[in-house]
């Protein structure tokens, strides 16, 4: 079962970040300022960010959420997974969010 | 200076309120976890406090404008600093933790633009006792003590 659904395999943590980045991301000004948050130099995962993960967390939070599946088994050619990709989503501080 | 943690019922309310107002168009929640407790305590007409506090409250939302509210109350935000604690949106996946049926079973109200629901003291405290940490049991002994289990 879990095999047809990848979020199965994701902590509640980690779910909520691509749930909720997901539902954010439809919306311009939450895009960008997510991206202006995760790029700064302050976020401890901005640079690990900007020089590997960007455009895959993009492509992760553009994606429709049934499409996780399709996602995963393309992410696996990749040698990767929808579970180590949404793990680079980053978290957001609201200190400086 | 705001109380530390979250700890009252009327704490609850009054950050329902405030979302109710802030919101400007109609948005939707449901509250898991103490800070659902807390409603409940809060709709009996009481304002007994938690045996332990909370950091933080629960909510479930698939509206975009409730979610761009938490996102301005994480953890380390200005509403923190405000409120003393912070908002932990939840996947929307933990709802099936809860027993079959309970949305049949649980409460609506309406603050402001906000809507939220609030599952019934018994489904709420269902996957706490499941769990059965001694927190969690305070919790159920809590809502006992008070007649609302």
């Amino acid at each position: 079962m879990n095999a047809l659904n990848p979020q199965n395999s994701l902590l509640a943590q980690d779910e909520a970040r691509l749930e909720y980045g997901r539902l954010l991301w439809r919306k311009p000004r939450n895009r960008v300022r997510l991206l202006q948050h995760w790029s700064d130099p302050r976020h401890p995962y901005a640079e690990r960010f900007l020089a590997k993960w960007k455009p895959l967390v993009e492509m992760l939070l553009q994606s429709p959420p049934g499409s996780d599946a399709q996602l995963d088994e393309n992410l696996r050619h990749q040698g990767l997974s929808l579970r180590v990709v949404v793990r680079e989503i980053p978290p957001v501080f609201g200190s400086f969010y | 200076m705001p109380q530390r943690e979250l700890h009252h019922p009327h704490q609850v309310i009054e950050w329902l309120e405030e979302w109710g107002r802030a919101l400007k168009e109609s948005g939707r929640m449901t509250l898991i976890g103490s800070a659902a407790l807390l409603w409940h305590v809060a709709h009996s007409g009481r304002d007994d406090p938690l045996p332990d506090n909370s950091m933080d409250a629960d909510p479930v939302t698939e509206d975009e404008s409730v979610a761009e509210l938490a996102y301005d109350a994480l953890i380390g935000s200005e509403f923190e600093a405000q409120h003393g604690w912070h908002v932990n949106l939840m996947p929307r996946s933990v709802l099936a933790a809860l027993p079959e049926g309970w949305e049949a079973r649980a409460f609506v109200s309406s603050y402001g633009n906000l809507t939220v629901t609030v599952p019934a003291v018994s489904d709420l405290l269902a996957p706490k006792l499941a769990r059965g940490e001694p927190r969690d049991l305070r919790h159920a002994e809590f809502m006992r003590s008070l007649g609302l289990e």
